[in-house]
């Protein structure tokens, strides 16, 4: 128990006057000598001795009105503990939700979130219970609901630790609130250890109002630099490479500092840059394109800076040289024309992951999907071989057809009815005189082929004239992703489930039958179509903290067995084993390299700490418990002096109950002795 | 009771002014027996002379022939000696004597009353003497007339200090003892003591021809007890402490001390003893008029 006023406490000396005054009286005014007692009737001891317990009852009620007094004017605040040792029906079960997101955990704060934990768990009383979370990005219940404070000390010490993970609250609120069905009390309270970071705030889900929100804020104002971004494109199919690397560095908060940017690769220092982030808090530094070695190469590009968080001061990523594949343009002679462009479209631009090769029939063409993953047959007369394209897709390879003017819609229906999504009707030519073209306008924009145009350039492709396309019939299970104005099918694939991606697109690539060669659409499409149609995905150079990463592109199936994968994490702790039945993933959790080992290959994999994280700004409480806490929840905040104030204004409401006690004790006092003395009186 | 007689009256309050206890004897008795003239008592003082008529075989020398001269009868003029009784004054100087609720406790009260009945005494050449006791005899001056007694008597009184317990039966048996002649004891006490020993001391004295008197000093405090709160009473001679309801113990200690009284009294009547109870507020007056009735029978 803790006073707001504790000198009224001193009140209480008051007790000693009624004290003295019962001694004094008991000892002087009571007691009269006489000659002697011979005429003077013996009380019954009974009497005398309630006589003496009335007294003293009365002297007890007087001294304990007076404490009560005292009490209530020091303003008592009540502490959990102390009220559950009165009152059972006050044992609390609380969830401490502890904050181990990298700007809490790899500060200073990480100290204060550690000790703020522990006074919780020291706090609790008889009765109460109490369970351990830790929460960043990811959310971990460390301890079921355990009254034995010792428990959660040893819980607290082995289990909870630091990371580089980012801050999401509601996640771990909702968690939290969900272990209160297990609770045995009927008080229950999520005590927040947290410092409040504006970037962990969302929107959307708040603690139920039966549960009380205790934030206890450990951040302190701190300023930090941190790289915010790196541009980098993990594959590279050159020896140098290609483009500037862009570093954009920030502060938070805003704050102009001055230093050296440092490129490292492969454990080299290759290039430095200075750097000053002016008045805005920020700074973009390039450094020129560099030479690569063969395979995979692990670099860093680290600020050099002294603040509060320097783990985000180093960017890590990994760079990959390798050769391109080839995608085999199948184009007869009569259709030069389109397969210009299209050969075009496939080599424009730089870092290219393929290169297209032409051939003038199927027949030239090695289906290796190994090899070759992606073949083009481009408005042929005469359709390939079913069996041999049927096993180029079951072995994974990709296929895009198209179909012009050369192509019979006999010869195809017949020889690749089964494979195709569609059945081939007809040419159709747009005769319209006021409007002699049509366009594709129901296009799935999500679908990876049009999403590079979904947000900022969707009339590159709906402004493409089209003046002839194939009538078809796709198949029920096939997959239309465009239309043409007029509803016939623009672009059709195969269905999700389907061995290999083939895909019809129902109008000629050339100029004949449409002008997107000539929209700048055209490239965009054609190469996103190609990666998608080849599966071909390239990984990044730089992966965040708390992303999965699937290891099924390292595992190797043998003899219908999986072989596992061993992983190292940067500090060179092994994570999996190559022969251990663990999940086909892993959880990136340490900034730095990944080590991924198989009897494929071995890769790296690079881990950086997401750069909002970094943002040290903090949400003022009143923000936190507008997002988080129900009106009726919501209390204090022991940083926010006005708020710890109000919250302790909230738990001295036993200082009426001592008043109120303090007065019917005098009430009652003042009956018995008066009552006591009218009777003597009377006799 | 006019003005004048009131006056001769002197107050124990002024009497304990006076720091000489011949002073104060001095007092009480002058002013007691100039006031004797003009009262209902006269005829009593230190200047009697009895008158009888002359019978045969009386001394020839005992004839006033001035009476004769005038009266033509033979009378026969008794002096002073021939009525001399001896006194034994007992002084209780127990403990319960030192109360007092107002200025003189009881033993200053009995001490004036012991110097004043000593003083008479001693005038009339009555041969006084003084017995102090408590559980037993503190302090024994045998009656004497002589010159010199008052002054022993005051010094014994001056220097007596209030002692133990009451023992009145034991004292006045050790006193019986002392005695070899008829003589008139008084017993100034508070008698607080069970009725029997003090009975039987009484009676031994009686059977033995003694006149006594008995002056029943007590406090105005012992009389009514005008205690009206709760308290704890202490005993002054045993030091018991008991509880004290005025609802319930000042009725029962009235009650007892007067049962106390009247036993006594009763005692005195079947004993022919005389009795007077004195309260300490009251003048010494009364003690000494009960003085004389008694020395005026036994004349």
């Amino acid at each position: 128990m803790q006073f707001l006023n504790p000198l009224f406490l001193l009140g209480a000396a008051a007790i000693g006057l009624p004290i003295f005054l019962h001694l004094f009286r008991k000892e002087t005014t009571n007691t009269l000598r006489l000659p002697s007692l011979m005429f003077l009737r013996r009380l019954p001891i009974k009497e005398t001795r309630r006589r003496k317990l009335r007294y003293l009852l009365l002297l007890a009620m007087r001294c304990l009105a007076l404490i009560l007094l005292a009490l209530a004017f020091a303003r008592p605040v009540v502490t959990g503990a102390w009220l559950n040792r009165v009152n059972p029906l006050s044992a609390q079960s609380v969830a401490i939700v502890l904050d181990r997101s990298m700007s809490v955990s790899q500060t200073a704060a990480w100290q204060r979130a550690l000790d703020a934990a522990q006074a919780k768990i020291d706090s609790l009383g008889e009765g109460d219970e109490a369970l351990l979370i830790q929460f960043g990005d990811a959310v971990e219940v460390l301890s079921p609901w355990e009254s034995n404070p010792a428990k959660l000390r040893e819980t607290l010490a082995a289990m909870v630790q630091p990371s580089f993970e980012s801050t999401a609250f509601a996640e771990a609120l909702r968690l939290a609130s969900e272990q209160f069905e297990e609770a045995s009390n009927a008080r229950k309270e999520i005590y927040l250890i947290t410092d409040l970071q504006r970037t962990g705030l969302s929107l959307g889900w708040k603690a139920p109002p039966e549960i009380l929100v205790e934030v206890e804020n450990v951040g302190s104002p701190a300023s930090n630099l941190y790289v915010q971004q790196v541009r980098l494109d993990r594959e590279v199919y050159g020896d140098r490479y290609p483009n500037p690397v862009l570093v954009r560095l920030a502060t938070s908060p805003a704050a102009s500092v001055k230093g050296e940017v440092q490129l490292h690769l492969n454990g080299q220092l290759i290039a430095r840059e200075s750097y000053d982030t002016g008045e805005s808090g920020s700074a973009l530094v390039s450094f020129k394109p560099f030479e690569l070695e063969e395979g995979l190469n692990r670099g860093k590009v680290v600020a050099v800076f002294d603040d509060a968080l320097p783990a985000d001061n180093t960017y890590a990523f990994v760079l990959e040289r390798k050769d391109p594949r080839t995608i085999a343009l199948v184009s007869e002679k009569q259709s030069a024309d389109s397969a210009f462009y299209l050969q075009r479209a496939l080599g424009a631009g730089e870092n290219l992951p393929y290169q297209a090769k032409v051939f003038a029939s199927a027949d030239k063409v090695e289906l290796n999907a190994a090899q070759t993953p992606l073949v083009i047959f481009n408005d042929l007369r005469e359709p390939p071989s079913a069996s041999a394209l049927q096993a180029y897709l079951e072995s994974g390879g990709g296929v895009i057809m198209t179909l012009g003017k050369r192509a019979r819609a006999d010869r195809y229906n017949r020889a690749l009815g089964d494979l195709l999504p569609v059945r081939l009707v007809e040419k159709t030519f747009v005769k319209s005189a006021s409007r002699p073209f049509t366009s594709m306008t129901e296009i799935s924009w999500e679908h990876s082929v049009f999403s590079v145009f979904r947000d900022t350039y969707r009339t590159g492709v709906t402004g493409t004239q089209f003046f002839g396309y194939w009538s078809i019939e796709p198949k029920e299970d096939a997959v239309v992703l465009a239309r043409f104005a007029e509803g016939a099918p623009a672009l059709v694939e195969t269905p999700p489930e389907s061995p290999g991606r083939l895909m019809v697109f129902t109008s000629s690539a050339g100029s004949t039958w449409s002008d997107f060669p000539l929209r700048s659409a055209y490239v965009p499409f054609w190469q996103a179509a190609s990666d998608y149609a080849s599966r071909w995905s390239a990984l990044q150079a730089a992966s965040r903290i708390g992303q999965a990463l699937g290891l099924s592109d390292w595992i190797e199936s043998q003899d219908g067995q999986d072989r596992g994968v061993a992983v190292l994490d940067p500090q060179g702790r092994r994570l999996l084993g190559l022969d251990e039945e663990r999940p086909d993933f892993v959880r990136l959790s340490v900034p730095g390299h990944y080590e991924i080992r198989s009897n494929k290959r071995t890769d790296w994999i690079a881990a950086n700490p997401s750069p909002e994280e970094s943002d040290l700004e903090a949400v003022p409480l009143s923000d936190f418990q507008v997002a988080f806490v129900p009106q009726a929840s919501r209390v204090e905040s022991q940083i926010a002096g006005r708020e710890e104030t109000a919250a302790k204004e909230q738990q001295q409401g036993l200082w009426w109950l001592f008043l109120a006690a303090a007065a019917m004790l005098f009430s009652i006092e003042t009956l018995l002795s008066n009552s006591s003395y009218a009777r003597q009186a009377a006799q | 009771m006019n003005q004048a007689f009131q006056n001769r009256f002197i107050d124990p309050k002024v009497l304990s002014g006076l720091s000489n206890l011949q002073i104060v004897a001095k007092a009480v008795v002058e002013g007691f027996v100039s006031g004797l003239h003009r009262s209902p008592f006269h005829g009593f003082s230190m200047e009697f002379r009895e008158y009888r008529e002359y019978t045969p075989g009386d001394d020839i020398k005992g004839v006033d022939w001035k009476v004769y001269g005038r009266s033509d009868r033979f009378y026969v003029k008794k002096f002073e000696g021939d009525t001399n009784a001896r006194i034994h004054i007992a002084l209780d100087a127990s403990k319960s004597m030192d109360f007092t609720s107002h200025t003189l406790t009881k033993l200053d009260y009995a001490r004036y009353l012991t110097a004043s009945l000593a003083y008479f005494a001693i005038r009339q050449k009555d041969p006084a003497g003084l017995l102090a006791f408590d559980s037993g005899i503190i302090h024994h001056i045998p009656p004497r007339a002589r010159s010199g007694q008052f002054m022993s008597i005051l010094q014994q009184l001056e220097h007596l200090q209030p002692g133990g317990n009451t023992d009145i039966g034991k004292a006045l048996q050790d006193l019986g003892n002392l005695i070899r002649q008829r003589s008139l004891v008084v017993v100034i006490s508070d008698f607080y003591q069970e009725l029997d020993p003090i009975a039987k001391a009484l009676r031994y004295f009686h059977y033995r021809g003694n006149d006594l008197i008995l002056f029943h000093i007590l406090d105005p405090m012992e009389i009514d007890l005008p205690i009206d709160d709760s308290r704890t009473l202490q005993d002054m001679e045993t030091g018991e402490r008991s509880p004290y309801e005025p609802s319930s113990s000042r009725q029962h200690y009235l009650e007892r001390l007067q049962e106390h009284i009247e036993a006594l009294k009763k005692e005195c009547r079947a004993n022919a003893i005389d009795y007077e109870l004195i309260n300490t507020e009251e003048p010494l007056d009364k003690a000494l008029r009960r003085y004389l009735m008694v020395r005026a029978r036994n004349s």
